[in-house]
């Protein structure tokens, strides 16, 4: 006897396969304009400043050793293993490259949920 | 008893630059190979939600060349979520413009669309398909393909991001910039909803 499981595995594996196929069988035509933005991206990614390009970065490189030097002996002191320069600087991101963190709109019902339970949680 | 403190030699400035210009190297060489093996699904997923080759393509290429501009010095594992939460951007406003061009059009007296009025008889769709599409495959493709249109947003993308593309459930909530919970949701959801428009 299939089960509704099974039934819904054997669904996910017939539709991935489906696609599968469809991919392989992509025109050269549609691949090679593939191939042609990947090499823009590429171009791109080779134009982003490089810190040893710069004349700072003698300056930068020192500057680097003496801050995470900082960090190391702050953290020694806390202890908390919280990396306070990663979040900050994961959050700076986020803030610069203006990628929308829709959460909010998507999900309402889960956020409301979490606050009542952090506020209930809290103590 | 005294210890001994062996200081290494440190190391010169140029040393430290070459080593630097290596790992770069290496770092856009791991992100050809990344998009390289992402480009041609990332393309039918988009073609899929748009439903135009070359609007498509032009989603690719913004979200390779954004990932490429913004995220390449990031860690690799983070790539391919990143990338489709960029490709997912740029389909949404895709969609958006879409709409916002056909209710211009709609509204201007006297036009249809931007290729002139569409030929009722030329966009029907064939239910027998093409000879390729009798195939098993391609006829359940296609048949998807129509029941995920009739899907929500939210679900389609699911479905495409964990089905086709593999992306586990923390990968697709960051795609999706929603929580994992409402990821597992969404997915039952579209598994059901199509399973029960193609009659499985």
């Amino acid at each position: 006897m299939t089960t509704m499981n099974e039934r819904m595995k054997d669904f996910e594996r017939r539709s991935r396969a489906a696609f599968d196929d469809s991919v392989a069988a992509l025109d050269g035509q549609t691949r090679a304009r593939l191939a042609q933005a990947r090499e823009l991206a590429l171009a791109e990614a080779q134009r982003r400043p490089r810190p040893w390009q710069s004349a700072w970065f003698p300056a930068g490189a020192a500057a680097a050793a003496a801050l995470m030097a900082l960090l190391l002996w702050n953290g020694g002191e806390s202890g908390s293993g919280v990396e306070p320069s990663i979040v900050a600087l994961e959050e700076l991101d986020i803030v610069t490259t203006g990628e929308d963190l829709d959460m909010f709109d998507e999900d309402p019902g889960f956020y409301a949920w979490a606050t009542s339970e952090l506020a209930d949680g809290v103590g | 008893m005294t210890g001994s403190v062996t200081l290494s030699a440190p190391m010169p400035l140029s040393s430290g630059r070459d080593k630097a210009r290596e790992m770069a190297v290496d770092r856009e060489r791991q992100l050809e190979r990344f998009l390289a093996g992402i480009e041609r699904r990332a393309y039918r997923i988009a073609q899929l939600s748009l439903r135009d080759p070359d609007e498509a393509q032009d989603a690719v290429q913004d979200a390779m060349i954004r990932l490429a501009r913004n995220y390449a010095g990031h860690p690799a594992e983070q790539w391919r979520p990143l990338f489709y939460r960029i490709l997912r951007n740029r389909i949404t406003d895709g969609q958006r413009r879409r709409r916002v061009r056909q209710g211009v059009i709609a509204w201007w007296p006297g036009t249809a669309t931007d290729d002139g009025p569409a030929d009722p008889v030329e966009n029907a769709v064939d239910p027998a398909g093409t000879p390729e599409q009798q195939l098993e495959g391609g006829q359940l493709l296609q048949r998807i393909e129509r029941a995920l249109a009739e899907l929500s947003g939210r679900q389609r993308e699911v479905f495409m991001l964990r089905n086709f593309e593999g992306l586990d459930v923390a990968q697709t909530a960051i795609a999706m910039g929603c929580s994992e919970g409402s990821v597992k949701t969404h997915y039952f959801r579209a598994v059901h909803a199509l399973q029960q428009a193609l009659g499985e």
